[in-house]
């Protein structure tokens, strides 16, 4: 067999191989999908029929209406759209911080040397090993030291936490697309340092910033482990809701409401992949 | 300021954000380690040892056992598993088709943990696919017990934690010269021979970043465990979690969370290490 037969068969075989493990991948993902059709009251699989009966109950629940006919301990839409605007304002509040913490930090890391860089560094990607329970105990611990209960800024601190290695990951990267000279340019002319990094730097990373905070708000929006230890009862997130919902009944109901949120997720990475240009996010 | 001095300092002051952030971190830590010493309902009162000594206690130790053997036999099919995926993708020219790929392998990355439990619940119930694909073809008798089992715990993990195992070991793998392949393969050896002998020995620096993601991500999973433990796998998280919530006791919580800790600590050393002898040969 020649080599470039050989090289072909071996990547027939590495293909059929990922093309079974894509599939265990994403399982979990299109079997809600499949299961939201269901005209049944339970999760079985096959399906006995196929209905909308689920998409109509989640629709009234986007719409605010109370639920008939609900099955099971499913109290509807109960606290739902609050939870709901709970979630995108913490996401949203941590996308915002977690950028103006990213930038000037990745900026520093890219153009200075200074003492510390590599423990800096180090530090920076700590978080991605940090154990989430700990992150979430931690943080509950030191809040109620301070007597501070409200979820919301404590999940919003947790989650920047979260974020933050892999939006300056991100900044970085973006950063060393850009040429100093252009900087040193600017200034030459005149320009003041503030000036130059929004007037210079800041256009062309526009799309590599704008793909790191919508991968803060993806990330924030579907976090479960801290928030499980930092909620409040008047500062309830989506995924906290959803479970709580799921652990008196997890019926077809939930997994209609999980493909809705499923889709709008695929279509935000979809985004995020589109503006970040060719090789995706860079995880 | 002379223009010098500000030059020096200004890394220093565009990183005071992210310092104000770390040291938030670094300060909730520290409050965790004080009250792992502290007495249940004197917290900050008392200074004791009992919380560690408690850790001796059966449940505590099963519960270390259990997430330490779930996390092992998790990890290592984890990277078994994004072995032929890492190389597929370092191989693929297309940029279409290596998008796809990324697209695919990022996925469960980024939806909620939560809603894929709720996959697997399903998927891996009584009635569920799983079952039904065993019974119908004649491989089992009766429904397996998957659900609630440590088996359907780890099988789940594999499934979140892939992910993080592809990117760095496939980014290795670009590295290596495809002429290497190429001799041995010219020289006679088998596919297998070449892939095992000179592959993954030179992919070392990226499998041990793989492992360092993947048993962090195992030995800390929360999501899992509860959703998909029903009660029954009781790891660390989970004893930390019931400390902390149904026993109100938060001072025996934060002590297994420091060991939790030092587990991961443990396990970053371990790979460190390795990676730097990885690169040495």
């Amino acid at each position: 067999m020649t080599v470039r037969a050989r090289k072909r068969r071996e990547i027939a075989i590495l293909a059929t191989l990922s093309s079974l493990i894509f599939i265990f991948i994403l399982m979990p993902i299109a079997i809600l999908f499949v299961i939201s059709f269901t005209s049944g009251d339970t999760m079985a699989f096959p399906p006995p029929g196929w209905s909308l009966r689920w998409y109509h109950m989640t629709f009234d629940m986007f719409m605010g209406r109370q639920q008939t006919g609900m099955v099971g301990n499913f109290s509807g839409s109960d606290r739902f759209l609050e939870s709901l605007t709970t979630s995108i304002r913490i996401a949203f509040t941590t996308m915002v911080l977690t950028i103006l913490i990213a930038i000037p930090a990745a900026y520093a890391l890219v153009r200075y040397e200074f003492r510390g860089k590599g423990v800096v560094e180090q530090v920076i990607s700590f978080p991605t090993v940090y154990p989430l329970v700990v992150l979430g105990i931690s943080f509950l611990i030191l809040s109620s030291l301070a007597g501070f209960t409200g979820g919301f800024w404590r999940i919003v601190f947790a989650h920047i936490v979260i974020t933050v290695s892999f939006v300056v990951r991100n900044c970085v990267a973006s950063l060393r697309g850009v040429s100093r000279s252009f900087e040193e340019g600017a200034a030459t002319l005149g320009a003041g340092p503030v000036r130059a990094f929004v007037e210079i730097v800041l256009p062309p990373i526009r799309s590599g910033l704008a793909a790191g905070m919508l991968l803060a708000f993806i990330l924030s929006f579907n976090e479960f482990t801290a928030s499980f230890f930092l909620y409040s009862s008047s500062t309830l997130p989506f995924s906290m809701w959803m479970y709580t919902q799921a652990s008196n009944d997890l019926n077809p109901v939930i997994f209609a409401l999980s493909t809705v949120f499923i889709v709008l997720n695929i279509l935000l990475i979809l985004l995020v992949e589109r503006i970040s240009g060719r090789d995706g996010p860079s995880v | 300021m002379t223009p010098q001095a500000r030059k020096r300092n200004a890394p220093y002051l565009l990183l005071a954000p992210a310092g104000v952030l770390f040291l938030a971190i670094a300060v909730s830590a520290l409050m965790m380690v004080r009250l792992s010493f502290g007495e249940k309902t004197l917290e900050w009162e008392s200074w004791t040892l009992a919380n560690y000594r408690a850790l001796s206690e059966g449940v505590f130790v099963t519960g270390f056992i259990r997430t330490l053997r779930l996390a092992v036999i998790a990890t290592a099919l984890v990277l078994l598993l994004s072995l032929p995926v890492s190389l597929l993708y370092a191989r693929v020219t297309s940029r279409m088709v290596k998008r796809l790929i990324l697209f695919i392998i990022l996925l469960p990355l980024f939806i909620n943990q939560l809603l894929q439990s709720y996959g697997w619940i399903s998927l891996l119930g009584p009635t569920g696919i799983v079952n039904n694909l065993l019974v119908g073809s004649g491989i089992v008798a009766r429904p397996l017990r998957l659900l609630y089992t440590e088996t359907g715990v780890i099988i789940a993990m594999v499934q979140l934690a892939l992910p993080l195992a592809v990117l760095p070991i496939s980014s290795a793998l670009r590295n290596i010269p495809a002429s290497y392949e190429e001799a041995a393969a010219i020289l006679g050896a088998p596919r297998l021979r070449v892939l095992w002998e000179i592959v993954v020995p030179l992919a070392r620096p990226g499998l041990w970043a793989a492992f360092l993601l993947v048993s962090s991500f195992n030995i800390s999973a929360f999501v899992l465990p509860l959703l998909l433990g029903g009660g029954r796998v009781t790891t660390v998280p989970m004893l930390i979690r019931e400390q902390m919530g149904p026993l109100l006791n938060w001072p025996q919580g934060a002590a297994l969370a420091v060991v939790l800790v030092l587990l991961t600590l443990l396990v970053q050393r371990i790979a460190g290490l390795q990676r730097r002898g990885g690169t040495r040969t």
